[in-house]
């Protein structure tokens, strides 16, 4: 199980702003729902996920408001905003390509005479 | 120490908080709690007990600083963020470093208390608007001869109303004179200052009432007798009598009724007078006693406001040639009337103050410079952790803030306990001084200083420091002063021609002082002490009684077995208020060009009492003298000028409309300050020129004190409820004489003395720095053979050669301003020679001193030390 500190730090984000697309969350709830949407291969459990958070917010993709949850319990609440949403769509597009990319590089036979 | 270190967390707690990092570290902590009991129910609900669950959840979580710090990382607010940490840091830094702390703040607290004290009282004498309605508006009217300023009375009535009904651009002229007159009705009888002045006077400078009212112009024609009383004198003269309006005041020897109060702050406007009144009668055209006060009418602009007056002068001229030929007015801002004189003195004071404001900066600028080069490992380290340049160059920043802000808090309170000791300086003669206190404009100056400050100390060593190739170059070779010598050489020798300018102008008015106690007065202090009587007009109603009294004060004070001669005088010398007079000599009448004199009423052996010589004829025989045959004894001054190369015994003067014969002449007093001449002066017996108030004067072969407690035992004698008032002896009077130049010496010497202090310090600090950084260089130069004399020599030398250098540009600097000085300085050239040379023999022995200890223990060093790594 890779850890999470070996993950890129734009998979996070990414990660991050995937789990959002469904409806706005606290940072419990993203890790809980990252665990379950990678069949527990993901579990960011450590605190990563904040400076993760924090730089979202930064960047605009992400707004956080307080709330309650069903518990009754003060928390914070992220939800993705319309510049998230696109930048979503684009973390997508990029990732994919550079997933091609870096297979294509491992499953390349070097051949000397080509 | 720790409460240095309390303040400056006190300090940071408060700015951090400025800036809301802590509410969003209490968020952040709130959601990582939230996170964590989650994290916990989800291992208790896998089975474990809940205290395993709570330590699992905390071991996975891992530490939640280390969150924390990430977090702030990544926040955009991050630079408001961090200055907090760069304060909290940079406090760190200083109360690591205690003893550079005080020092670094010390300095600049006194640079910055110097420089902004002295801003503020300069602000508040030249630049704060009058407390008037439209100050700006307002014009006093100076007279000019030919286009030359002759300032003081410079209209008659008559010129008045004539420029009055001629101008348009004038909103209101009026007339003032002051008059120094005995003050009857009120608890204590004494001279006060009267202004007498137009009827609208009051309405031009827009005056308001607390008490009654101001008179309208119609009940302030010449002659009328109604008087407004200063809010001031109102409270101390009189009680705060809520009954005042409408009391009769006797002012000389007419009664008044008070119509009103006047309302403060206002000015005591002319010279301090405390009591307005109408003037007293109407005067010819050619007396010219009045001044000419003016407002400007809303429209109007100065230039055009004074043709208009040039054109009416130039009209009087034509038609009143005896009395206006040639004369003009011109019209000067009321304030610049008021407080113009102030300039020089007051730029003296500054520029002195911007020198120690300057000696301060490049001391704790080469301290922290010293200082950082120690620091270079520390830096060397925080750089290659990761903090960028910027990161770095902000914090060295910080620091130097830090530094100059505490300075310039502590300078500020310093300022003011200075303030208060300068506005109570009377001697100073600074207009508005008393009202000047530490306000908003301090706040402001020493902010802007400290600012100055911040970016002088720490901007060099910053950006140094920050430097990437510098760092990795002073940690290689561990010898971080040697490369900045020429740099730190012109700030020494900078700091050395500060130094010695403010060291000069000390000198100079040392030297003034100096020659000014060597002046002859004119007269013997020693053992004299003087009081002063004013009998109430109630219990000595006529003038036989008053000279009762005198005689039977001046009888039960010989008494005294330790007298040794009394008398008395209307007018002390050094004390204020004078009394004179056109006279003419030999039965000529007098004329308006006639030369003045000043009357004094003596009784007594006034002569004998004060030390006075008689050089011919003689003094008075009889105590009070009588009414019938004047006679006269005038001073050396007077009979140089009236009879030159002639004796004046037996010729007659006439001077206040009696003609006398002269009997004596006395030596020269200069009664109006040592450092002014003397001035022509007649003596007259009491009975011939009598007044309510006289001060005595007791020569005793006794303490003071004992002198005075048999004169008040003598007093009491005669009239149980008389009070004996200004106490003092003769010599403090004289002394207080030449207080403004003492003063001005002891300001200039205090500011001298620190910068000497301080560039000692700094030479001292920099030398020894020097000799520190290159013990192992000077060891393998001892171990290669050379002689510690050799080495000596060297750092000496060093030093020497910045100090010469600064006093050189001092020297210059001093021959440059020397106008300056020359203003302030009493029989000394602005530029003397043998100050020059003191000062600068002074300043190289000292500096000579502050480089011989480095220079020693250089000398000292062993070939050993070239061994040693370190």
């Amino acid at each position: 199980m890779p850890k999470p500190r070996d993950l890129l730090k734009g998979t996070l984000d990414l990660l991050v702003m995937r789990t959002l697309a469904i409806e706005p969350i606290h940072a419990w709830g993203i890790a809980e729902r990252l665990r379950t949407m990678s069949s527990d291969a993901f579990d960011v459990n450590d605190g990563s996920l904040y400076p993760s958070l924090q730089r979202l917010r930064s960047r605009g993709w992400v707004r956080a408001r307080w709330g309650t949850t069903e518990n009754n319990r003060r928390a914070r609440y992220y939800e993705l905003t319309t510049a998230g949403r696109k930048q979503l769509k684009a973390g997508r597009r990029d990732w994919r390509a550079s997933v091609e990319a870096v297979d294509q590089v491992l499953d390349f036979v070097w051949d000397d005479r080509s | 120490m720790s409460r240095v270190t309390a303040l400056l967390r006190a300090v940071v707690e408060r700015a951090s908080n400025l800036f809301g990092a802590a509410e969003r570290r209490r968020e952040l902590d709130d959601e990582m709690g939230f996170h964590l009991e989650q994290l916990a129910r989800r291992f208790r609900n896998e089975g474990m007990t809940p205290d395993e669950a709570v330590a699992a959840a905390r071991k996975q979580f891992g530490s939640m600083l280390h969150v924390r710090e990430q977090v702030h990382d990544e926040s955009g607010i991050r630079p408001l963020f961090d200055f907090g940490t760069d304060v909290r840091l940079a406090a760190r830094q200083l109360a690591r470093r205690p003893a550079y702390a005080v020092a670094a703040i010390g300095t600049i607290a006194i640079g910055i208390g110097a420089l902004s004290t002295l801003l503020t009282v300069g602000h508040g004498i030249l630049v704060r608007p009058l407390p008037l309605p439209e100050p700006d508006r307002l014009y006093v009217l100076w007279g000019t001869v030919d286009g030359e300023d002759t300032r003081f009375g410079n209209a008659s009535d008559k010129d008045l109303s004539d420029w009055n009904t001629g101008v348009s651009s004038w909103a209101e002229l009026a007339g003032f004179s002051a008059d120094r007159v005995e003050l009857g009705g009120a608890a204590d009888p004494d001279l006060v200052i009267v202004g007498r002045v137009t009827p609208d006077f009051f309405r031009l400078l827009g005056t308001t009432a607390i008490r009654g009212r101001i008179p309208e112009p119609a009940e302030l024609r010449a002659g009328d007798r109604t008087v407004v009383v200063d809010e001031g004198a109102w409270r101390r003269r009189f009680g705060e009598d809520p009954a005042i309006v409408g009391r009769s005041l006797r002012l000389g020897e007419a009664v008044y009724s008070v119509v009103g109060v006047t309302k403060s702050p206002g000015i005591r406007f002319p010279s301090d007078a405390e009591f307005w009144t109408p003037l007293t009668g109407e005067s010819h055209r050619g007396s010219r006693s009045l001044n000419a006060l003016g407002r400007l009418g809303p429209e109007a602009d100065v230039e055009t406001a004074q043709a208009e007056l040039e054109t009416i002068a130039g009209d009087l001229a034509a038609a009143f040639p005896d009395s206006n030929a040639n004369r003009s007015v011109r019209p000067i801002p009321l304030q610049e009337h008021l407080v113009g004189d102030a300039r020089p003195v007051l730029s003296l004071f500054l520029m002195a103050a911007l020198l120690v404001f300057l000696v301060t900066c490049v001391n704790t600028g080469t301290l922290a410079y010293a200082a950082s080069a120690e620091r270079t490992g520390d830096l060397a380290v925080r750089r290659a952790l990761g903090a960028g340049r910027f990161r770095l160059l902000r914090h060295l920043i910080t620091e130097s803030a830090l530094t100059s802000g505490l300075g310039a808090t502590a300078g500020l309170a310093g300022g003011a306990v200075a303030l208060r000791w300068l506005t109570t300086r009377p001697e100073l003669s600074l207009p508005r001084l008393d009202t000047i206190r530490t306000d908003g404009m301090s706040l402001l100056f020493a902010g802007a200083l400290a600012l100055v400050a911040a970016v002088a100390v720490g901007l060099g060593p910053a950006l140094r420091a920050s430097r990437p190739a510098w760092l990795t170059r002073a940690l290689r070779e561990a010898t971080a002063g040697k490369q900045t010598s020429v740099r730190t050489d012109a700030l020494i020798a900078l700091q050395i021609a500060a130094t010695f300018a403010l060291l000069f102008g000390a000198g100079i008015m040392l030297r003034s002082l100096w020659t000014l106690q060597q002046v002859d007065p004119g007269l013997d202090p020693d053992g004299v002490v003087t009081f002063r009587v004013t009998l109430p007009a109630a219990r000595y109603t006529d003038l036989r009684s008053v000279a009762d009294f005198h005689a039977a004060l001046d009888a039960g004070l010989r008494a005294e077995p330790a007298t040794v001669a009394v008398g008395a005088i209307a007018v002390l010398p050094f004390s204020p208020g004078s009394l004179g007079d056109s006279y003419a000599i030999d039965g000529d009448p007098v004329r308006d060009d006639s030369p003045t004199a000043q009357l004094r009423g003596v009784l007594g052996s006034y002569f004998e009492a004060t030390g006075m010589r008689v050089a011919e004829g003689t003094g008075f025989a009889d105590v009070v003298g009588t009414e019938e045959a004047p006679v006269a004894v005038v001073n050396r001054a007077l009979a140089a000028q009236a009879w030159p190369g002639q004796s004046p015994i037996g010729r007659t003067i006439t001077h206040f409309g009696a003609e006398r014969t002269v009997v004596g002449v006395v030596e020269n007093v200069r009664a109006a300050g040592l450092d002014q001449a003397a001035v022509p002066t007649v003596y007259v017996p009491f009975l011939q020129r009598p007044t309510r108030f006289m001060t005595y004067v007791v020569d005793a072969a006794a303490l003071p004190e004992a002198a005075i407690a048999a004169a008040r035992a003598a007093v009491r004698e005669i009239d149980p409820e008389l009070p004996l008032q200004d106490v003092a002896t003769l010599a403090s009077q004289l002394r207080g004489s030449f207080g403004d130049y003492r003063t001005r010496a002891l300001l200039l010497l205090a500011m001298g003395l620190t910068a000497l202090v301080l560039a000692t310090v700094g030479l001292y600090g920099l030398a020894a720095q020097a000799v520190a950084a290159q013990r192992r260089e000077i060891g393998i130069r001892m171990a290669l053979g050379a002689a510690s004399a050799t080495v000596r020599r060297e750092v000496v030398a060093h030093g020497l050669r910045r100090v010469l250098l600064g006093v050189g540009v001092g020297a210059t600097l001093c021959l440059m301003l020397q106008g300056l000085l020359e203003a302030f300085a009493y029989g000394v050239d602005g530029g003397d020679p043998a100050t020059l040379a003191a000062t600068a023999i002074t300043l190289t022995v000292v500096g000579l001193a502050g480089c011989w200890i480095p220079g020693r223990r250089a000398a000292r060093v062993e070939p050993t030390e070239a061994l040693r790594v370190d």
